[in-house]
């Protein structure tokens, strides 16, 4: 049985570099990824997000890149979903792709996360783009 | 010696460079009887009338080496010869971790100090071998050879490869022999490496001798006629041993040469009183020279000088074997049973051949007392950093004996030590299905230790020691109820409730005793550190590991010393930083190993405080002892702290060269990090476009907890903002000067904590001291605010 998955691509003219630094900094997830409201790095250099809606329901993340083309991995620890960026250079600029594996348990949630992370994706670029947006 | 003048000659040329200061290496080469053996004793006679050196030892392939077999010989060679010890080295202690003899023959007895890791034990067995070797040759010129370095085992010819690397500038000639085939991987391997290295290394190819070389053989053995003489000449084809067989053999009244080696050995067989043959088929068992004790072990008392007048023995160095390999492969392929010969080896071997002694009992069908000859061969094995050997013997052991789960718990700490994770489990499996339950909760223990060291995993040490801990019982030891708690609290201590740790600390001190045995106690008081670390109580440490006892630890006192280094360096101490890291260069003076990571922390220590000179000189020392190490990671890891030494002092050009040798050379360090910093020192001597690109690849490079990603991102604006100055784009750059400020300004509130945590994933996951990880918020918004006001 294949594990329900999605995939979708963002450009930005932004460079890489940009991008990979939002993708690292949890704390300025909010500003891109839908449905996360709030986000509180904890111990261990993991970090906790708390979903929209859902100020009591705190979620445990874990991100790590791993070595295969600087892929950014993003783990959530209570609902087993796994996200998995990466980034291309095209130039000055850059090629977005993630990624995201749900295990069944989570099937039902499919379409609302692929609609969700089109949103955040395309919102990633545009924020990258934007250096002088960067949070003072 | 006959028809060897040219060979000889070329010996003689290389000797002389050698003993001019230019040591070099050379390779004999040739055929199984050809006379390597006999051309390396001329040249051995000819050192030794000149006032040179000599040692040479043999490898032997008997089916079981013991690791470094081969420079057991000759070191034991050379301690016989070599000039009183110097007081102040401990080289001669550390010797003694390949044969306690060693040492005590330098006038040091005692056992070396221990060190927990197979990889320290290896390096440290290199570095005193190769001490030796440069005393020994400090007085006088020396020869040190290695004859079959074919048959060498395999942790012999690593430790030749070391020491070739490093006797370019010795007056020593090492002299290699070895059979032109079949080829030796190994061998091959060393020789290209030291080509490749620019070591001179002089292969001679020793070929056949001529007829009237061997006629002059022959006629030295015994008087022939011509027509004999010829017929020698004709069998033995140039090839010196096979016209020595030929002539004793028509010399002994056969009508012809004998067609083969085997037809020449039964012949001197034949003519041997009883005890001799025994003694021929025993020595063709043993498979190599005996001493004189094991000979007299073997119980035989006459048929020696039979066997030797024979021509088929002889004495040399006080051991007697077989005149040629080829003989001994003769007279052994006609034993028809040889078990009760290999069970009368066993028993006659020196006790310290344990290998041997496990395969001879494997062969005379003795499994048990094998397994236990084999267990212990592994645990010498182990002992000396051979962990490839290691696992054979402990595979061979538990062939002998399946059912012995305390050989399949070995087996995978060694397999867990060698990397080997699935290896490891399935080991792991049998030996809980067959231990016994009383067993279990210290197998348990076991393996959360490993966990803690080998693995690194905390969460898995963690889950063992709370497995082991289930399966304690009334009758379970104080011993083993205190490690349990132990263990336990490094888990809690690194990965779960750090403040839980000093209870759990406490609760094992009521079980052990008023003085706890000092590895014992020097482990509690680097929990305790850790644990404090994690709580960001750094300034508490200092009296932790002031009352820690471990002077005779070398290992223990690196990580108390250092981790107390930076933790006091996490509270701002840089001065208390630095005097605890000078301590942990005192306590690794005599590990090299563990010595290269304090002069680290010691140079980073003296880089903050502004000593760029020192912190220059103390690189440089750090790099020397890592090039002397042989271990290229190390070594990477040394031109990386050279790189930030540099980075530090203004000097980006060498930093930019030190740190790109360093992420090439695989140093074992934060790699997002360093080519961060590489791209610093680029943007900062001008090389924009490097710098771009160096900060495209950090951006590629794997980012795990230890690299603390949250202090990557503002250090990248920051370099952003440096190339963007650089280029003279004035906007830009104050916009990642802002973005940079911002990031450090956010962590400005929550320093303590993500640096005590950064600070522990450092140390768990790189396994260094991460003085050079220590990220300091404060600092680095002082450098963006005083990078931002230059640019404007």
């Amino acid at each position: 049985m294949t594990m329900p998955s999605f995939d979708l691509t963002a450009h930005t003219d932004a460079p890489l570099e940009d991008v990979w630094k939002l993708l690292h900094d949890p704390t300025r997830f909010p500003e891109w990824w839908a449905g996360v409201e709030t986000v509180q790095a904890e111990q261990q250099g993991d970090y906790t997000m708390w979903p929209t809606g859902f100020p009591d329901f705190p979620m445990a993340q874990r991100l790590r890149t791993d070595h295969a083309d600087g892929r950014v991995m993003i783990s959530c620890l209570v609902s087993d979903l796994e996200f998995r960026w990466q980034l291309h250079a095209d130039g000055d600029a850059t090629d977005i792709e993630v990624h995201v594996d749900l295990p069944e348990s989570e099937a039902h949630r499919l379409e609302t996360q692929r609609t969700l992370l089109t949103e955040s994706i395309n919102r990633l670029a545009e924020l990258a783009r934007r250096p002088h947006s960067a949070r003072r | 010696l006959f028809g060897r003048a040219t060979e000889l000659a070329a010996l003689s040329t290389a000797w002389r460079a050698a003993a001019d200061g230019a040591g070099q290496v050379v390779v004999l080469t040739g055929e199984a009887g050809i006379g390597k053996t006999s051309l390396l004793a001329e040249l051995a006679h000819r050192v030794g009338g000149a006032g040179g050196r000599t040692a040479i030892g043999a490898g032997i392939d008997v089916g079981g080496e013991t690791p470094f077999a081969a420079w057991l010989e000759l070191a034991r060679s050379l301690v016989g010869t070599v000039p009183p010890a110097p007081a102040h080295g401990s080289w001669p202690v550390e010797l003694s971790r390949l044969s306690p003899e060693l040492g005590a023959r330098l006038g040091r007895h005692g056992p070396p100090t221990a060190v927990a890791a197979p990889e320290l034990e290896r390096l440290r067995v290199f570095e005193s071998v190769l001490r030796l070797v440069e005393w020994s040759c400090a007085d006088r010129p020396a020869l040190i050879a290695l004859d079959d370095a074919h048959r060498a085992d395999r942790a012999s010819l690593r430790l030749t490869a070391h020491i070739g690397r490093r006797l370019a500038a010795l007056p020593l000639l090492l002299v290699l022999t070895r059979r032109d085939r079949p080829s030796q991987p190994d061998l091959d391997m060393l020789l290209a490496d030291l080509t490749r290295r620019a070591i001179p290394v002089t292969e001679v190819e020793i070929g056949p001798i001529t007829d009237d070389s061997v006629a002059a053989l022959a006629s030295s053995v015994s008087t022939l006629d011509d027509a004999a003489v010829r017929r020698v000449i004709e069998a033995a084809d140039g090839n010196p041993l096979l016209a020595v067989e030929s002539t004793r053999a028509l010399a002994a009244g056969h009508t012809a040469p004998p067609p083969n080696l085997r037809t020449a050995v039964r012949a001197a067989l034949g003519v041997l009183p009883a005890n001799g043959h025994l003694l021929a088929r025993l020595l063709a068992v043993a498979g190599r020279p005996l001493t004189s004790t094991e000979i007299d072990r073997l119980g035989i008392t006459d048929g020696t000088d039979a066997a030797t007048e024979g021509g088929l023995l002889i004495r040399r160095d006080g051991r007697l074997g077989y005149r040629h390999a080829l003989l001994r492969e003769a007279v052994y392929a006609d034993l028809a049973d040889t078990t009760a010969l290999h069970d009368r080896v066993a028993n006659a071997l020196d006790p310290g051949d344990r290998a041997e002694i496990a395969r001879h009992l494997t062969l005379a069908g003795r499994p048990v007392d094998a397994a236990r000859q084999w267990a212990a061969a592994a645990a010498y094995a182990r002992s000396v950093g051979a962990l490839t050997e290691a696992a054979e013997f402990l595979g061979r052991a538990t062939q002998c004996t399946p059912d012995d789960g305390s050989l399949w718990l070995a087996l995978q700490e060694v397999r867990a030590w060698l990397g080997q994770q699935a290896q490891m489990e399935a080991a792991w499996q049998r030996a809980t299905a067959l231990l016994p339950e009383a067993e279990l909760a210290a197998a348990w223990c076991r393996r959360g230790h490993q966990f803690r060291t080998v693995v690194c995993d905390p969460a898995a040490s963690l889950a063992a020691y709370r497995g082991a801990e289930k399966l304690l019982t009334e009758q379970s030891t104080s011993d083993v109820r205190a490690t349990v708690l132990i263990g336990l609290a490094w888990g809690e201590a690194v990965a779960g409730d750090a403040a839980a740790a000093e209870g759990l600390l406490a609760e094992a001190g009521d079980l052990l005793p008023a003085r706890p045995d000092p590895e014992t106690a020097a482990d509690i008081a680097g929990i305790r550190i850790q644990g404090l670390i994690r709580q960001g109580r750094f300034a508490e440490c200092a009296d932790v590991a002031r009352a820690a006892d471990v002077a005779r630890l070398p290992d223990r006192a690196f990580a108390v010393w250092i981790n107390t280094a930076c933790a006091l360096a996490c509270a701002g101490d840089h001065e208390a930083a630095l005097a605890m890291a000078d301590e942990a260069v005192a306590a690794t003076e005599s590990v090299p190993v563990l010595l290269v990571g304090c002069l680290a922390a010691r140079a980073h220590l003296l880089a903050r405080l502004g000593r760029h000179d020192e912190a220059a000189e103390t690189v440089r020392r750090q790099r020397d002892c890592a090039d002397r190490l042989d271990a290229p990671g190390l070594a990477a890891t040394a031109a990386h702290d050279a790189g930030l030494v540099a980075l530090a002092a203004g000097r980006h050009r060498e930093a930019a060269d030190l740190l790109g040798q360093a992420l090439a050379g695989g140093a074992h360090v934060s790699r997002p990090a360093a080519a961060l910093s590489r791209a610093e020192a680029l943007a900062r001597c001008g090389d924009l476009d490097a710098a771009t690109a160096q900060l495209r690849a950090a951006a590629m490079e794997p980012v795990g907890r230890a690299d603390q990603p949250w202090a990557l991102v503002p250090r990248m604006a920051g370099i952003q903002g440096l190339i963007a100055a650089g280029r003279g784009d004035h906007d830009l750059a104050m916009a990642r000067y802002d973005e940079a400020a911002s990031g450090w300004r956010r962590m400005l509130a929550a320093v303590s904590e993500v640096t005590a945590d950064g600070y522990l994933a450092n140390l768990v996951d790189l396994g260094r001291p991460p003085v050079v990880g220590l990220v300091e918020p404060a600092r680095e918004l002082t450098r963006i605010e005083r990078d931002r006001a230059a640019a404007r």
